[in-house]
């Protein structure tokens, strides 16, 4: 062993194996610290950080400039807004030997010139939903896809003028030909809509006008906005989207910005067949320190006349929120066909129809008020997480005491998800990115239709994925009473024009499973 | 003994005095405070354009193009990112006491707090605010240290009472020279330190309607202290001090920009 060791040495000694082991020992090394060097375990440390931020004191090679951190302050050259002229600083920039540095024409003035004013993009919104329901074989379950792409054109010629156009694909693959509701309406699929095409433009900066084909949503509630009262269709508490498409408008905008106020008077043009169907509506939003006000008013020929009133205040760690609509009267339903069914025996019995879903005790002139009103309660469980806490309550006078008449307003189309029902409540618990779940969003919702006693509980999970996909699951359960709202079943219907229209089961389960990609 | 004792003392207060290191005062740490605050401070209108770059463990990086309107004389603040295109239109608004989130998606506005994470980023709505150290904080003295080759205060601040801020204790280096915020951490009530931020870079230009020079950092680095590989770099460039159009800061005016 001794002697190996003794002759190894001595052959290792000899100038050519010393230097490659030179060679090699500075290579190895050289690739270590350079390795180290790169390694997040030296670059991380907070003094190596600021080593390389503000120089090390120590190294007279290192070049960090006092000017960078503003020593001496008239060393320091001038940025892009120009000091009053000065013909001196000016020659000197524009004629000395080292003139060039300064940009005659600003970088984004330049880089305006290769954007194209016209932008093309969208959303692609892939969605799979699965009904487990009462009494049927899991294999025949409901299934269904209904995707969506929404597409846009954007064209921005300058920061004041503004063209946009949006349509919508909605394709279900699962159903071929026309898309079936669960009492039979029906749409094309695969259906095109357009959902905004609108023109926007201001007179004087001193008033902002959108024409067109444009989205519009008034309150302040997170479930129920009897305030949206533009709208014949209240957004559905329990879409993740909202689908409606936009109203024909054209809406003025006047805002007084030194006191936060904004003033809004609109034309309503959807169905305008002549002048005398045009509909007006008007709005005021005030702040006033942590209080923002929202005062409306819509009025339109064949329409009841409407006024919305919403607040919210944030109150330490509490959002408070209110919103209530007047309206005098109450608008008669308009009656879709289920499918099958003949029009003129609809027409026909159109009275008797509205006299048998007439909710009890309301007449068409009443006043009617609804009124939602909630608040979310933030509360800090670590240095950087938080979860809120949400309750709302939502009065609807004109809802239906109970389910009896349900089975009819489903089959004509006419029951609005979510304001059937004469009292409403809701809670929740949400927690964005809890801990180091930065991408990770849950929310757990309960809500309860508290004149039928019909309640819902849903899970809902985000998950942003690669960036730029963002997934949604959610899982509800229905429960409370057979037939309810929340988990509505019937046997199978004669309607009053003579069609029979078939039977549905109750739902239990909803599992659901989303994808969305901005394109 | 004694005699020993009492040269260190005369000595110790000897070097407080003579030395670059001397303790500050509460009356000169407010002054600093309030020279800070000046010298970003416009008093009139302020628009820069923001490259926001965010780097996570596991994620490819995201660069973050936003424009940021400051109007000063009514402490009110607009946020409007213009690029990713998935991130388009997404925007902040500060009225008084309010700050609130435009999510275009949704087409929602919901209400946020200081703490708010701008864009999911690790900026705070402060890092593009006009800066009010001395309205908001309370200041006690750290002592005199090297950063890198720079001599500084180190300044400890604590928010004071009924004041909304994101962090309730800051500790800040000021360079001794310029009197410019070189290093800032911030911690939570708790003692926790959640950020750190260098800002390497400052510069100025001229404001007409302060008659005066405005400083600014042209780049911000900011070090998650809690997801240790976690950063954001804010450059902010093109600083346009001149006045911005009537009636920009409401909510429809960014709504108006988004889709």
């Amino acid at each position: 062993m001794m002697v190996t060791l003794a002759m190894s040495f001595r052959f290792s000694c000899k100038p050519i194996y010393m230097a490659r082991i030179a060679v090699f020992v500075w290579t190895t090394s050289t690739l270590v610290f350079h390795t180290w060097l790169q390694s997040p375990l030296y670059a991380e440390t907070p003094e190596r950080r600021e080593e390389q931020i503000f120089g090390d004191e120590t190294d007279p090679k290192n070049e960090k400039s006092q000017q960078d951190v503003g020593v001496p302050p008239d060393a320091v050259a001038p940025a892009v807004a120009a000091p009053p002229f000065d013909s001196i600083a000016a020659e000197k920039d524009m004629f000395s030997e080292d003139s060039g540095n300064g940009e005659a024409i600003s970088r984004s003035n330049l880089m305006s010139l290769g954007e194209d004013i016209l932008q093309i993009g969208g959303q692609l919104y892939l969605r799979s939903a699965y009904v487990i329901q009462e009494d049927a074989a899991f294999s025949d379950n409901r299934f269904l896809m209904p995707n969506l792409l929404d597409v846009y054109f954007d064209a921005r010629p300058n920061d004041r003028v503004r063209g946009f156009v949006r349509g919508r694909l909605t394709y279900d693959p699962t159903t071929t030909g026309a898309a079936t509701e669960p009492y039979g309406s029906s749409h094309d699929n695969p259906d095109v809509l357009l959902d905004q095409l609108w023109l926007k433009f201001d007179i004087s900066r001193v008033v902002y006008a959108t024409v067109g084909k444009q989205p519009v949503k008034w309150g302040t509630s997170r479930f129920w906005n009897p305030a949206d009262i533009l709208y014949g269709q209240l957004r559905d508490p329990l879409t993740l989207f909202d689908e409606r498409t936009g109203l024909s408008l054209v809406k003025l905008h006047i805002p007084v910005e030194s006191l936060g106020w904004n003033f809004y008077v609109i034309g309503m043009f959807d169905d305008a067949a002549s002048l005398a169907d045009v509909g007006g509506a008007f709005r005021g939003e005030f702040v006033w320190e942590s209080v923002e006000l929202g005062v409306s008013a819509a009025v339109r020929d064949g329409v009841k006349t409407k006024f919305g009133v919403d607040i919210s205040a944030g109150i330490f760690d509490v959002d408070v929120y209110a919103e209530t609509t007047v309206s005098l009267g109450v608008d008669k339903p308009v009656l879709k066909l289920p499918e099958g069914v003949d029009p003129d025996l609809v027409e026909q019995a159109a009275g008797l129809i509205e006299d048998l879903i007439k909710p009890p005790g309301v007449d068409e002139n009443d006043t009617v008020v609804r009124i939602a009103a909630g608040l979310t309660y933030g509360i800090r469980y670590s240095d950087e997480d938080s979860l809120f806490l949400g309750g709302e309550y939502f009065f609807n006078p004109i809802g239906y005491d109970d389910k009896d008449l349900y089975p009819l307003l489903y089959a004509l189309n006419i029951a609005q998800p979510l304001y059937v029902g004469r009292h409403y409540g809701a809670v929740y618990v949400a927690m964005p990115q809890p801990g180091s779940w930065d991408d990770t969003s849950f929310t757990l919702s309960a809500i309860g239709n508290f004149s039928d006693f019909s309640f819902l509980t849903r899970l809902d999970v985000a998950i942003r994925v690669l960036t730029y996909l963002n997934i949604e699951v959610y899982a509800a359960g229905h429960l409370g009473a057979h037939g309810g709202e929340l988990r509505f079943g019937t046997d199978p219907l004669q309607l009053p024009t003579g069609d029979t229209v078939p039977a549905i089961a109750a739902p239990m389960v909803d599992l659901g499973f989303n994808l969305k990609l901005s394109i | 003994m004694i005699r020993l004792a009492q040269f260190f003392t005369a000595f110790s207060v000897l070097l407080s005095w003579i030395g670059p290191g001397f303790a500050l005062s509460e009356v000169e740490m407010q002054q600093m405070l309030r020279t800070v605050d000046d010298r970003q401070r416009n008093g009139g209108d302020y628009k820069a354009l923001c490259y926001i770059e965010t780097k996570e463990k596991g994620k490819s990086d995201v660069v973050y193009d936003a424009v940021v309107y400051r109007r000063d004389i009514d402490d009110k603040l607009m946020i409007l990112f213009l690029r990713p295109k998935t991130e388009q239109g997404k925007g902040y608004l500060r009225i008084d006491k309010n700050l609130w989130m435009y999510d275009p998606t949704v087409g929602k506005w919901e209400r946020r707090t200081e703490r708010e994470r701008i864009g999911g980023t690790d900026s705070r709505r402060a890092d593009f605010d006009e800066s009010r150290l001395a309205e908001e904080y309370t200041p006690t003295y750290g002592g005199a240290e090297k950063l890198g080759k720079f001599g500084v205060h180190k300044i400890m601040l604590t928010a004071k009472d009924g004041v909304d801020v994101a962090f309730p204790v800051v500790h800040l280096w000021l360079d001794q020279t310029s009197g410019n915020v070189l290093k800032r951490q911030e911690f939570a009530l708790s003692g926790r330190l959640m950020r750190t931020a260098y800002y390497p870079k400052w510069t100025k230009l001229f404001s007409e309607s302060k008659n005066a020079e405005v400083w600014y950092p042209q780049e911000i680095r900011i070090y998650d202290e809690v997801e240790k590989n976690n950063s954001t770099v804010v450059l902010i460039r093109e600083v346009d001090l001149r006045s911005l159009d009537a009636n920009m800061f409401t909510k429809a005016w960014l709504e108006s920009k988004s889709r």
